[in-house]
Parts: C-alpha cells; structure tokens; sequence
C-alpha cells in the first residue's frame, strides 16, 4: 500500500522527480568516469609495482647494441649476459620487415616476464597462456584491425629481407587503442610507469596491424624446426631478423650500487642510441605522487558530486513532504500511521532511483549498440556499481533523514485543524 | 459505546500559553445513538471530536470504546482503531483530490490490517448506499460540495465501523445539500451505527435524538 501511494506521489512530482532521474543519470556516469580512469591507472602501474620496488633501472631506446661483438641485441637473454650483474631484463623486440598474406604488419616480440604480467583489454580470443610453449604453431595476439585478422586464423609470415616463411595462429584480438609495453621514441618521458606503455592506434599507426608474439614460445623452442627462422640477427641475410628496441628494464639485486648500474649502462651505450634511462625508484616515486596527483585532481569532482547528491535528496525529499502533509493527514484519518508517510516518501524516492538506474541502463546500452562505448574510457566494475550504489544511498539516505524534521514537528491533527 | 470519564485536555503544556480547553469532561454516548455535540466556536466540541477519533490525546481523566481504554495505546493500535472502529468525516470533506471517487472510499481497506476480499465492491456498495456509485470513477476534484460529502460519508462507513463521527459536516453545504446529508446520517444511524455530529446548527442538533452542549470546555447539559 505505502509504495503504491509512493508511486502515486513521484507522479504527481513529476517534474521535480524528472530532474532528479537526470541528476542521478549523470551522477552515475561522472562517477563511473572517474573510478575507471583511476582504474586504468592503478591497473597500469600495478602491471610493474613489484618490479619498480626492486633495484634496476629503464632504458628507453631504439637500438641497442652489443660494443664488443658490434651487433644488435637480440633478445632479453643476449642483455642478460652481457650485464652479468643483472638479475632479470625485460625487452621487446621488433622483427625487420613483416608481412602477412602480402600485407605490412608490425611484429614485436615480448620476453617472457612481460607476457606473463600483461593481460591487456582483448576486442575477442585470449593471451598467451603458458601451454602455448609448447605449441608447433607460433601463436600471435594482434591488434584491433579492419584487414579481416581475427582469432583463429592461420596466418604466412614472411619477409622480402629473405626467402622465409612462418606459420601463425591468431589466438586473439587487442581492443583498439590498448596500451602495450612499449617506448617510443619521439615520446617526451615523463617520468613515471606511463613510459612503459604505448598506445597503438591502429589508424594512426597507417592501418598497419600489430602481431605480438612471445619470445616464451619462440626462444623456449629455438631448437624445433618450426622456429628455427625466428631470431636472427638484422643483415643475417637468413630467416626473420629481430632487434631489441623500445623500452628496457633491467633488474639488479638489491646489494649492487647505483655506480655500477651505470656504469653497465655507459657500456651499453658505447654503441646504442639509449635516448633516456630513468632509475626504477625514480619511476615509482614519480608514478606514485602523478596517481596520488590524480584523485585529488578528482577529490573536488567527487565532494561537488556528493554535495549534489545530498541537496538533491533534501530537496527532493522535504519537497515532497511538504507538498503531501494534507495528504497524509487524510492517510492518518483512514487508518495509516503518522510516522508512515516517511516510508511513503522514501518509496517515491525508490521510485525515481529505480526510474534512474533503468534510465542508465538504457543509455549504456545505447552506446553499446551505437559502437560508442567502446570509444570511451568507461568500464562496468566491481568498483563502479560499489560507488553507484553508494551514490543511490547517499541519495536515498537524505531523502529519507531530512523530512524526519518536518513529520516530527508536525502532526496529523495540527493539518486537519488547519486544512480541514 | 462511548464513554468520557473526567477527561482534561491541556494545549501547550508547560508553555507560557498553556490553555485547558476540556475541564473534566464526563459523558456517556450508547450504541445506536444520534447525537450532535454543539456549543460556540471555541467551546471545545471538535476537540472533544477529535479525542473521540483518536487523532489528538488527552491529558486527564479516561475514554472508552466498547470498554476499551484509549490512553496510552501504540501508534499502530490507534491506528486499527481510527481503521476499524471509527469512521471520521471533516468539514471540508478531507478527499484526496486527483484521487476518483472510488479510489478515496478504499483507502481505509487499503490500510486495513485484515486482507479483505472484493475491496472494490465494498467500496462499491458504499458508494451506491450514499447514492454515488454512479460517479466511481470521477475524479474527486470535479465534483460538488454535497457529492463530496456523500463520497467522505462513503469512505466513513466503508470499513463498517461501529461509530461515525462528523465535524461540522454541512458547514460548507447549501440547505439542499445539507438536508440531504443529515437524511444519510440518519440512515447509517438507522442501520445501528453510532452517530455523534460536532456542530454549531441547532437546527441540525435537533435532528438527533440528543444533544450534548459544550461551552469554555465544560458541558452544560447533556
């Protein structure tokens, strides 16, 4: 009975409550804004946390090359002996001059640590899984792409460079736009975890489509006649060439000093073009202090939308006791009891919050469909729903809590006498 | 049966304008009886109304129904009372107005505590014996003064209460109207309910079999 007299109450407020459905609406999305790019964040930075508290530091480069046997590295383990003192080095390495079905492709290989600590957004299919190393066929991840690549196809790598061919299987599809562990060069550093990552947009990068591919597999199998053409060296004149490139990170325990780190890296550098190195503590201080920096950028966004919500729900809320007192006293007359016109009000509340979820539900839906949603930031989480229903208490809280004032200091025969 | 044992009622106790507008009011009204409470404005009839429909308390003294002490009930008993026990008609009349004629008279089997069948045709039939079913499913706010006494009259009786009370309930009628109103209190009155009236007519208290007469809060005559 309340809440059918609540529904009868949020009608004849239509208006008001109208408004509020719209306030919520957008207090649903800016709240689920704001908890996903923080959660982007975080998650970015939580990728490496581990590795940014231990001793080592970042090289950001395009080529790196070895001073005494004057080649290019090849890959993390090539690094790895050369600095003795190293205890593990992550690299991407990039093949020279890809193509698949007669079409340019860019092809970088991950060592092992990155592919076992990126789980990046996927369009469809999955990340290499540790089963895949021992697979004949190489598996590749590409990125989001409009040439037709999608999981499940098998793929002919080859290259002009020499007379090769390579077998792949796509095992799945990036989301557009998904950053991956990568430098870039032309990049301006800024400091912090976000120099790892690169955001390969398939339209700005020429349309030319990304194949990631695992070193866990390619190096763990070096030995099987189905990889043998997968890590020479550039201007072998033999299979697919490889250079490391991009980002580095080396990690040194924790008892060698930063002297000798650099002095590995001077070593490095005889014959490489390492643009920048940043040390892994630096990094962290720096990324903690720019996440830090974020949520008190939002911290005046967040109190702004909580101070809303609570006017909103006293307005609401006092509003609509107010507007219904004669209403209620006819209640009371019938047989309601005078502290129950709280609950009804709280049901209209209901009402508009029900009508605002259903709204939002709506429009994200919408933008599913419209193929924009993908384009936001935007994520449906744990967290987001945690702070929508925290944003529907607060709302629900105040619309109950404030008309107390008013139904307390007021009775029923105090509006009959008055009314009636 | 309704009965007054000595009751007081203060207004703004313990304020510098506390004012005692019942002063030991005893009365004893029977079942089956018509009865109009008069006096002048301010004599204390619609408080004593309103102390009879369990809408305001009271101070001193004790009031029955049916031997049922009324003083220091919960909310909730006061409530099934003014439900189930009493039915109240106001002056001016006390309707939901964008409510339909209908939808006013189930409001207290809505509220009723015990499920009741058929609700619609109960407040049906209450409609048809104050003449109005015809207009059940007009909008309150459209109608006349005297169709929306007869609707408030509906909802009065529509729960079978055993007591109805009215508060001035031809005061904003014409004499037509009020005539008419008064001959359906006389008829719920001749079906065995308790009627008590609060008005200030002395034409329309003689219409009842008895008439209690209030001033400055004490009875003069009963």
């Amino acid at each position: 009975m309340l809440f059918k007299l609540g529904w009868i109450d949020f009608k004849r407020n239509f208006l008001i409550q109208g408004i509020i459905i719209l306030l919520l609406v957008v207090t649903f999305l800016a709240a689920i804004s704001m908890v996903s790019a923080i959660e982007m964040k975080l998650k970015k930075y939580m990728v490496f946390k581990e590795d940014l508290d231990c001793n080592g530091i970042y090289i950001m480069s395009d080529m790196i090359q070895n001073n005494e046997s004057h080649t290019l590295f090849r890959d993390a383990e090539e690094i790895k002996e050369f600095l003795p003192e190293a205890e593990e080095v992550f690299t991407v390495a990039k093949l020279w001059e890809p193509y698949v079905n007669d079409m340019q492709i860019n092809a970088w290989c991950y060592s092992p640590n990155i592919i076992n600590r990126l789980s990046p957004e996927l369009e469809e299919g999955r990340w290499f899984k540790e089963q895949d190393n021992n697979e004949t066929v190489l598996k590749a991840v590409v990125s989001h792409n409009e040439d037709g690549l999608k999981t499940g196809d098998i793929v002919t790598m080859s290259t002009p460079l020499t007379d090769v061919e390579q077998k792949i299987e796509i095992i799945g599809v990036l989301q557009d736009n998904e950053p991956l562990f990568y430098h870039n060069d032309l990049a301006q550093p800024k400091g912090d975890y976000r120099d790892f990552y690169y955001t390969y947009d398939y339209e700005s990068e020429g349309r030319i489509p990304l194949f990631i591919l695992s070193d866990s597999q390619i190096l763990g199998n070096m030995n099987k006649q189905e990889f043998s053409y997968l890590n020479f060296r550039l201007n072998s004149e033999k299979g697919f060439q490889r250079q490391v490139t991009a980002g580095t990170i080396v990690i040194y325990p924790d008892n060698i000093s930063e002297f000798t780190i650099r002095e590995n890296i001077n070593r490095l550098n005889q014959e490489s073009r390492i643009h920048h190195t940043a040390a892994l503590s630096d990094i962290r201080e720096r990324s903690q202090k720019y996440i830090f920096k974020e949520l008190n950028d939002l911290l005046p966004i967040a109190l702004c939308t909580f101070i809303f919500i609570v006017v909103a729900g006293i307005s609401a809320g006092v509003i609509s006791v107010k507007k219904h007192l004669k209403n209620y006293a006819i209640y009371y007359i019938c047989g309601m009891q005078w502290k129950q016109c709280l609950f009804i009000s709280l049901c209209s509340s209901l009402v508009a919050v029900l009508a605002a979820v259903g709204l939002f539900l709506f429009s994200i839906g919408w933008f599913q469909v419209l193929g924009k949603w993908r384009n936001t930031a935007m994520q449906i989480g744990i967290w987001q729903m945690l702070i929508c229903a925290g944003i529907i208490f607060c709302y629900v809280f105040t619309t109950w809590l404030f008309p107390q004032t008013i139904v307390k200091n007021t009775s029923a025969n105090q509006i009959l006498k008055t009314n009636y | 049966m309704v009965r007054f044992e000595k009751v007081k009622k203060i207004y703004n106790i313990r304020k510098t304008n506390e004012f005692e507008a019942l002063h030991d009011i005893s009365m004893k009204i029977e079942d089956g009886e018509l009865v109009a409470i008069t006096g002048k404005s301010g004599a204390g009839k619609s408080t004593i109304l309103h102390i009879l429909a369990c809408i305001d308390s009271y101070e001193g003294g004790s009031y029955y129904i049916d031997d049922i002490l009324v003083k220091n009930l919960s909310e909730k008993k006061l409530a099934e009372m003014r439900n189930e026990r009493i039915g109240i008609v106001m002056q001016d009349y006390a309707l939901v107005e964008d409510f339909t004629a209908l939808e006013n008279v189930m409001l207290p089997l809505d509220f009723s505590r015990k499920k009741k069948r058929d609700k619609r045709k109960r407040a049906l039939d209450a409609l048809e014996s104050v003449d109005m079913v015809e207009l059940a499913g007009k909008t309150v706010s459209k109608m006349s003064g005297g169709q929306k006494q007869r609707v408030a009259i509906a909802r009065a009786i529509v729960n079978n209460p055993g007591i109805l009370l009215a508060d001035e309930p031809t005061g904003a009628l014409d004499s037509n109207n009020a005539d008419a109103i008064m001959g359906l209190f006389k008829k719920i009155n001749e079906q065995g309910r308790t009627v008590i009236i609060v008005t200030h007519d002395h034409d329309l208290a003689e219409q009842c079999m008895r008439t209690i007469d209030i001033a400055d809060g004490h009875i003069i005559s009963t």
